[in-house]
């Protein structure tokens, strides 16, 4: 059993999709498979043409299966069509908008929710919340909407709309949420809490408080649990990150396509992500890094 | 090994909620561990005093984990923590706002996605949709806001605010389902497609749109896979029930169970989804098996007096 996984971007570039890779590696293993990875870059244009190049080496390699990110919902969707036209199966982290074998679903707006409670909880009601979205995928605008509902119904007031472009960080790396949040906290001087929509935007967000001698002061949480986001709740600086389990993502990506392809799964079979928990201060010693949670291989990029 | 499940409705009430006891059950006995429940009834006058007394009860009664389908999420919050006081694991139906070892929540904004997802596919673009809210319970709120970021997303025009009173169906019952049914025909005469919350709320639409002559004509998706709503669409009159997978919910729960007392885990306040289910179509209809056939229907054991010294 060969299975591609088409990786959206170089290793080293994020470490939650680096530790989804590896999830979805390990599962891979242990169902008597052997992984492969192709590697595109969502931050270069042309990422529906390249997403489709690596399935088609995929298909001429002769690969059982490819899985892959759909962080474009509509690509590579003639790619898919040839792919499972060959006989070869296709498995999605997020449901895209073409059919496919199978698919992750994550809860983004359950982790939205449950973050913004945690934080309401340790919040007062004069006190005022900025949110900084992300490049608006179907993964991040569930988030960030799951955060304005938990925020509203605590009864915690959010000064901005999350949902508009300029309070989103649109290249989702820290120098975006610097910008942003830079932005943000100038024209909301009232802001008493931030909510970036993940670690790298909260690191980017602790740039500007320590430039302007903040740091630890704001009550702030993010989503992802990165190990650096995690030694900033360590260190004080940052308050709570949701850590969403991204090996566990991986592994239930694997584990549904070892499944279909023994003939285990339901056709189109739809899985959840694990949900994740929140680190803070209170529990961060029982935090595990990523590679400590499963047998942590090299992915072998290539499919010769 | 022996936990006590706090059922939130006497059995025989409510078929999904009945399903979900016996997805626990069985899947719990697979691994050799006994399951005894305690229905404390969240429409009986003493509930919630009465499912803080089962935890409590249980855990006298020497059992090794206590799991509770949360209703109100601040309760049962002192028997969870006598529980916990006394070692004894507990894991929850929901997040409460109280401390639990684990807990299962549902992914209801993501169903109202796929729901909205499904009905884009019978339709034009821009179709206009009118949507049948439900009570102001926290599950049908999640999924009202995944039907309005689902119809938004895939290009579908949504014709009323479901929170209106007019078109929320409070009552929960098709009667109700079909007044505001009616109230969204009237108010909205060229609707394409209709989504009432839940397959009881659909019930009553059907019968609303068959005295207007448009059944049929409208199309309509529903949430919970009844076996009732199922049914009409094999007949062609409804269009489609996402499945939640009742009994893998109870599963779901078991599985956390089994992690803890069998594989010795600290789970450590662990939050997982339960299945995300499926639509039900016209294809996938026609080999729809129901809740009682995919699971093991044991006997479910209620009390545990003999076991108490």
């Amino acid at each position: 059993m060969r299975i591609l996984y088409v990786n959206p971007l170089p290793e080293g570039g994020n470490p939650a999709i680096d530790a989804i890779g590896h999830g979805v590696e390990a599962a891979v293993r242990s169902g008597g498979g052997e992984l492969r990875c192709l590697v595109t870059d969502f931050r270069e244009p042309g990422l529906g043409e390249d997403t489709a190049a690596a399935f088609d080496a995929g298909i001429e390699a002769g690969v059982d299966a490819i899985i892959m990110y759909a962080l474009d919902p509509a690509e590579p969707a003639a790619a898919a069509q040839r792919a499972r036209s060959a006989g070869v199966r296709v498995f999605s982290l997020v449901p895209p908008d073409f059919p496919v074998d199978g698919a992750v679903v994550y809860p983004n707006f359950n982790q939205g929710l449950f973050m913004a409670q945690w934080l309401a909880g340790r919040l007062q009601p004069a006190d005022r919340v900025g949110i900084i979205g992300g490049p608006d995928t179907p993964d991040d605008a569930e988030e960030v909407i799951g955060l304005i509902y938990g925020f509203s119904r605590a009864g915690i007031t959010v000064v901005n709309d999350a949902t508009l472009p300029q309070w989103c960080n649109l290249i989702d790396v820290a120098a975006g949420g610097e910008e942003v949040g830079r932005r943000l906290l100038a024209e909301h001087p009232e802001i008493t809490a931030l909510a970036p929509y993940n670690d790298e935007t909260m690191l980017g967000t602790l740039r500007v408080l320590e430039e302007t001698g903040r740091t630890g002061t704001l009550p702030i949480i993010s989503r992802n649990g990165s190990p650096a986001a995690v030694e900033q709740v360590r260190a004080g600086a940052c308050t709570a990150t949701w850590d969403l389990d991204a090996t566990g993502i991986g592994w239930a990506a694997g584990s549904l396509a070892v499944r279909n392809l023994a003939g285990h799964a339901a056709e189109g079979e739809r899985v959840m992500s694990p949900v994740g928990r929140l680190i803070s201060r209170d529990n961060i010693d029982t935090w595990r890094p990523w590679e400590d949670r499963i047998d942590w291989q090299p992915l072998i990029v290539g499919l010769g | 090994m022996r936990i006590l499940y706090v059922s939130p409705m006497a059995y025989g009430s409510n078929d999904g909620v009945d399903a979900l006891g016996h997805g626990l059950e069985s899947r719990l006995a697979e691994n050799g561990i006994e399951t005894r429940v305690i229905y404390a009834d969240f429409r009986d006058p003493d509930w919630p005093g009465s499912s803080n007394d089962a935890v409590i009860a249980g855990v006298d009664a020497g059992v090794d984990a206590v799991v509770i389908w949360v209703i109100d999420v601040t309760e049962p919050a002192a028997g969870a923590e006598y529980a916990r006081d006394h070692g004894v694991p507990v894991i929850t139906l929901e997040r409460p706002r109280f401390a639990v070892d684990a807990c299962v929540v549902y992914p209801n904004f993501n169903h109202g996605v796929y729901m909205a997802e499904y009905l884009a596919t019978l339709l034009a673009p821009a179709a206009l949709v009118g949507v049948i809210g439900g009570p102001e319970v926290i599950d049908d709120i999640e999924l009202m806001l995944g039907l309005v970021h689902g119809l938004k997303s895939v290009g579908l025009t949504l014709v009323n605010d479901p929170e209106d009173e007019r078109y929320k169906n409070t009552s929960d019952v098709a009667e109700g389902g079909k007044e505001k049914a009616a109230n969204l025909l009237r108010d909205f005469p060229e609707l394409d497609g209709m989504i009432p919350y839940n397959d009881e709320t659909m019930l009553g639409a059907v019968a609303a749109l068959r005295e207007s002559g448009r059944l049929g004509d409208v199309k309509m998706v529903s949430r919970n896979g009844t076996p009732k709503a199922v049914q009409l669409v094999r007949e062609g009159i409804h269009h489609g029930t996402w499945d939640l997978d009742i009994p893998g919910i109870g599963q779901t729960v078991a599985d956390l169970v089994v992690r803890c007392l069998i594989g010795g885990e600290d789970l450590d306040d662990l939050c997982v989804a339960s299945p995300i289910g499926r639509m039900i179509g016209p294809e996938q209809a026609m080999s729809w098996i129901p809740w009682r056939d995919r699971i093991p229907y044991n006997t479910l054991v209620e009390g545990f007096e003999e076991l108490v010294p």
